[in-house]
């Protein structure tokens, strides 16, 4: 009966369809996007202008603390003492099962401590503290040689030993992606050049500097997978990136560039899949049930690097703004201290009143400047007490804008009032936990409800009741 | 049975209380619809309590004799009696009252206070306290509905009663004694009653402590 | 160092409800002031009343219930102005007070205040004012200027009066204040649409379901004179608009816009009143929950993982 209703609706409203058809066709097709989203910071170049013109620098701190625990998964175990002599690359911490990742040391040096810190939100999580000789002796490397030739086989391992997760932020273990579960089958990959998040630029300058090594990383993993379709897509606010991914990826089989309009959250999985296939992912499945795996240009390099020379992560760059004296796009050691790296960038300019990790729409506030440089660390923020200040919420008036930026099609007006009365059971029914706390609806809303907060902390409660329930 | 309550907390129980109007919200067709004027909401309020105290006594004499599973059709029964006697009387007497208040006699019958009371009290308490409890109700009735048609009237012709108050430059907002306007004021009544009601319950909780 | 802390995002858009409420009030403005051009200083008198009385309804609520006075949004000052421009220039000065409170406190606040209203305050207060006072809230009078002497007693377009074209589009017609210029109209919803305030959908959708029921029910006026007369382009812009009492999908408004038109043109024709905006908007009104249950938004990913889970089973 309602399909029923729902098919009546459709035909009558054909013609409204066509409209919409004809708004995208005409209009959008020379890009790819997807519906919804919203365009924060869009006078300000979504806050980028400073740094997109900036090479990427290195920088190596005196010591650095490094967490056993940079992706999602089972935290590794340390397997180095205090007063070890430790080289660059070399494994400090074990893996523990699947989904985890080693740790290698990311600089050379002695072991000077290992212990605990709470790092962004979470609970306190063990670090161990190196001591930089400045030598950077690698410790023995396996290179598998040239992408091309590399044996297919043993690519997914090597990304597996080289601790290499999605380096866009969500830091899920890249060799987990890369597994290919039976019964499934991938005929594309993505690599996402997006960068839809405010301020930062750390993809934007590795697609301008290093454009050789991510199509050789996409190309390690099509041949991993033996897939034949690498799709490298950029949104269009930066066109160099897209020249200079285009002239990289000539000649390469199978690998092409596409340009995305510059939307937020385009660079967020399902609606770069979205926008690039035209397929959906199935609700609370994974885009490899949409025959896709979408890795960030940043993973892709790291790939290629543990391919072609055998090296672990154990840098990435991070885009460096807000109240520091200098912007930068910086090279880090995973584990270097974010005070460390103000220090760098010349110090504060004002009392920093929040620093955030990542970027505006979905970074992670941290507790002090102590927090290290992580793998899935892209930018780091530093606001004025001006604008770090809270701000109230006010009562919803209806206007509808978050029901247009959700690129999902929820209604967060309506989650947020069960997840204000606490109604777990209400939320579930209204899809939150479809929600991908992208922050559009947050971002959009003129009434500065806190919703995506809220999401983010009823979707945990329904986890936890759900964890609960199966015990 | 209960233990024999108090016939002036009988009284006053339907009087504030329990207030068949604001505290019970029973009986809300006769209230709209009589209400556009004093007159008719005085008459309509002696009108039911008449019935309310006549068939709460009978109903009570009779509570021990009524079996259980029909006794609904046998207040009824009572009730029609007196609302039988009702019409005829206001026929007979007051010919201008009975017009005016029409259809709304007869339906007396159907009101949910008369048959809440007969089943809630009158078949469980005695035939003095029972007519003391439809003498009780009836004033409370009378009384919400006197209240709000002050208001529908006043502000409807700028009359009480008939007798202007408001004098000519007066211009009527007619809508209050038309239906909408009916429930607009019945609600906002209510929520002041209630307003009220719960003070002075806050009140005396403070000064029972 | 003592950091602030809080969940993504950390940024947000500059709009807020007093942007939003200050830019209806400036797509208000063109349309006031060719009402107050043709209806003279009373029009004027009534828009000042209107806003006055609802800010201080609205501050005197919540100052007295115990509230956080939210007089700075706006929203009560927009009310009260959309309530003036309803009533006809030669209106007494207490009916915007009147209709003010009643927008305000009946409408309005006792229901939660802003965004929880299920009707349009300035709609239902007007409602109540034609109800009320039909005579004051329907004596029609010319522009002041059109005859060259002051307030000749007429009818509306709508009740017979002839005018051409022109008149309607510029608004020298009889008709309530905000109404008559159908020019400061559009200039107003230009700037909504350039202020993405509101979309195009409901207003657009509206005027188009109404025109074609006219068409198809065959009106007294000719289409022309249907689209220009009365108060449908003020409804449709201004009234119909309002956030909180219209829809929030895309497909919901489309159902909801065609539903005003609809009821708007089965009023004027068949209906004992000559105007049909005011009832055809309220229903809608009364209707927008229900679309809002009813209309689905597709969720990403749930019609494929449907499909799915069917071919596997």
């Amino acid at each position: 009966m309602l399909r029923n209703q729902q098919w009546v609706l459709r035909v009558g409203f054909c013609g409204f369809g066509a409209v919409g058809k004809y708004e995208r066709q005409v209009l959008a097709l020379p890009k790819y996007s997807f519906k919804g989203g919203v365009h924060p910071l869009h006078d300000q170049h979504e806050g980028k202008t400073s740094t997109t013109k900036l090479p990427i620098r290195a920088y190596v701190p005196d010591s650095v603390d490094i967490p056993m625990s940079m992706s999602i998964g089972a935290p590794a175990t340390p397997i180095v003492q205090v007063g070890d002599h430790v080289k660059m690359g070399q494994k400090i911490g074990e893996a523990n099962g699947f989904v985890s990742l080693p740790v290698h040391a990311s600089v050379s040096g002695e072991v000077t401590a290992i212990g605990t810190k709470v790092l962004l939100l979470g609970g306190p999580t063990t670090i161990v503290t190196i001591k930089n000789d400045f030598q950077d002796e690698w410790t023995e490397l396996s290179p598998l040689g040239p992408v091309e030739e590399a044996d297919p086989t043993k690519i997914v391992p090597a990304v597996q030993a080289a601790g290499i997760c999605g380096m866009g932020g969500a830091t899920f273990p890249a060799h987990v992606k890369l597994t290919v579960g039976e019964g499934k089958y991938c005929d594309t990959i993505i690599l996402n050049g997006a960068e839809c998040e405010t301020h930062v630029t750390c993809d934007h300058r590795l697609m301008i500097e290093e454009p050789q090594r991510i199509v050789d990383g996409l190309r390690a993993v099509m041949r991993a997978l033996d897939v034949k379709r690498g799709v490298i897509a950029v949104e269009d606010n930066k066109p160099d990136a897209i020249d200079s991914m285009k002239r990289a990826a000539a000649g390469r089989e199978g690998v092409e560039v596409v340009t995305l309009r510059t939307k937020y959250p385009q660079g967020s999985e399902k609606q770069l899949i979205s926008a690039v296939t035209g397929r959906e992912v199935p609700s609370k499945k994974l885009p490899l049930d949409a025959h896709v795996i979408v890795l960030n240009v940043g993973t892709a390099k790291a790939i290629a690097d543990a391919v072609i020379e055998g090296k672990p992560l154990i840098d990435r760059v991070t885009t460096v703004k807000g109240c520091v004296k200098d912007h930068a796009n910086l090279r880090l050691r995973m584990g270097t201290i974010v005070a460390d790296v103000i220090g760098e960038c010349g110090g504060y300019t004002e009392e920093a009143g929040k620093i955030v990790m990542g970027g505006c729409m979905t970074g992670l506030c941290a507790p002090n400047d102590q927090v290290v440089v992580s793998k899935g660390s892209n930018g780091i923020l530093v606001f004025n007490e001006e604008d770090a200040k809270g701000y109230e919420e006010n009562p919803c008036i209806r206007c509808g804008r978050c029901v247009e930026a959700c690129p999902i099609g929820l209604n967060p007006y309506r989650m947020k009032h069960f997840c204000d009365a606490g109604d777990l059971k209400g939320a579930e029914a209204n899809d939150l936990m479809e929600c991908i706390l992208c922050g559009s609806c947050s971002y959009i809303c003129p009434a500065k409800r806190w919703l995506t907060a809220s999401f983010k902390s009823t979707k945990e409660a329904i986890m936890r009741e759900a964890r609960r329930a199966k015990k | 049975m209960r233990n024999k309550p108090k016939l002036s907390s009988v009284f006053l129980n339907g009087i504030i209380t329990e207030n068949p109007t604001f505290r019970l919200v029973l009986g809300i067709c006769p209230t709209i619809a009589v209400t556009s004027g004093l007159i008719n909401a005085i008459g309509m309020g002696a009108a039911a309590t008449f019935v309310l105290v006549g068939s709460n006594f009978v109903i009570s004499l009779l509570r021990n004799v009524i079996p259980d599973k029909v006794r609904i059709p046998c207040f009824i029964v009572v009730i029609c009696t007196f609302v039988t006697l009702v019409q005829m009387l206001l026929q007979a007497f007051i010919p201008s009252l009975y017009a005016s208040l029409g259809m709304f006699i007869p339906l007396i019958v159907v009101n949910c206070i008369i048959l809440a009371r007969a089943e809630a009290f009158a078949s469980k308490n005695g035939p003095v306290a029972s007519a003391v409890d439809g003498l009780g109700m009836g004033i409370g009735f009378t009384l919400a509905i006197s209240i709000i048609a002050i208001v529908r009237e006043l502000l409807g012709t700028g009359c009480i009663a008939g007798i202007p108050i408001f004098g000519a430059g007066y211009d009527p907002m007619l809508i209050t004694i038309l239906a909408p306007g009916g429930f607009m004021v019945f609600g906002l009544t209510l929520g002041v009653a209630n307003i009220i009601m719960k003070r002075s319950e806050n009140k005396k909780a403070k000064e029972a402590k | 160092m003592s950091l602030h802390v809080s969940i993504a995002p950390h940024v947000h858009s500059k709009d807020s409800t007093a942007t939003i409420m200050r830019d209806v009030l400036i797509a208000l403005l063109p349309t006031t002031l060719v009402g107050v051009y043709c209806f003279g200083l009373n029009a004027a008198l009534l828009c000042v009343l209107g806003v006055a009385a609802a800010v201080l309804s609205e501050y005197a609520y919540q100052k007295l219930t115990g509230q956080k006075v939210r007089i700075n949004d706006l929203s009560a000052a927009v009310t009260g102005l959309l309530l003036a421009l309803n009533l006809p220039g030669n209106a007494p000065w207490w009916m915007p007070v009147v209709g003010s409170f009643f927008a305000i406190v009946l409408v309005k606040q006792l229901f939660g205040g802003i965004g929880d209203n299920f009707m349009n305050p300035a709609l239902t207060a007007r409602g109540v004012l034609l109800a009320s006072w039909p005579v004051k809230m329907t004596a029609w009078y010319l522009p002041t200027f059109c005859k060259g002497v002051d307030a000749v007693s007429t009818a509306t377009v709508l009740g017979g009066y002839e005018a051409s074209a022109m008149d309607m589009f510029l608004g020298f017609i009889p008709g309530t204040i905000g109404e008559v210029s159908k020019v400061a109209i559009l200039i107003g919803f230009a700037y909504m649409l350039l202020r993405k305030v509101i979309s195009w959908r409901i207003p657009v959708v509206m005027m188009a379901s109404f025109a074609l029921c006219a068409a198809l029910f065959g009106m007294e006026q000719d289409m022309v004179t249907s689209l220009l007369s009365g108060g449908i382009l003020f409804g449709a812009v201004f009234m119909a608009t309002d956030y909180t009492t219209c829809p929030m999908s895309p497909v919901g408004q489309y159902i909801y816009a065609v539903g005003c038109g609809v009821i708007i043109a089965v009023i004027r024709k068949w209906g004992s009143y000559a105007e049909g905006v005011t009832y055809g908007i309220l229903i809608m009104n009364i209707v927008t929950p229900l679309i809002d249950k009813y209309v689905k938004i597709p969720v990403y990913g749930q019609e494929k993982a449907k499909k799915e889970a069917k071919a596997n089973a």
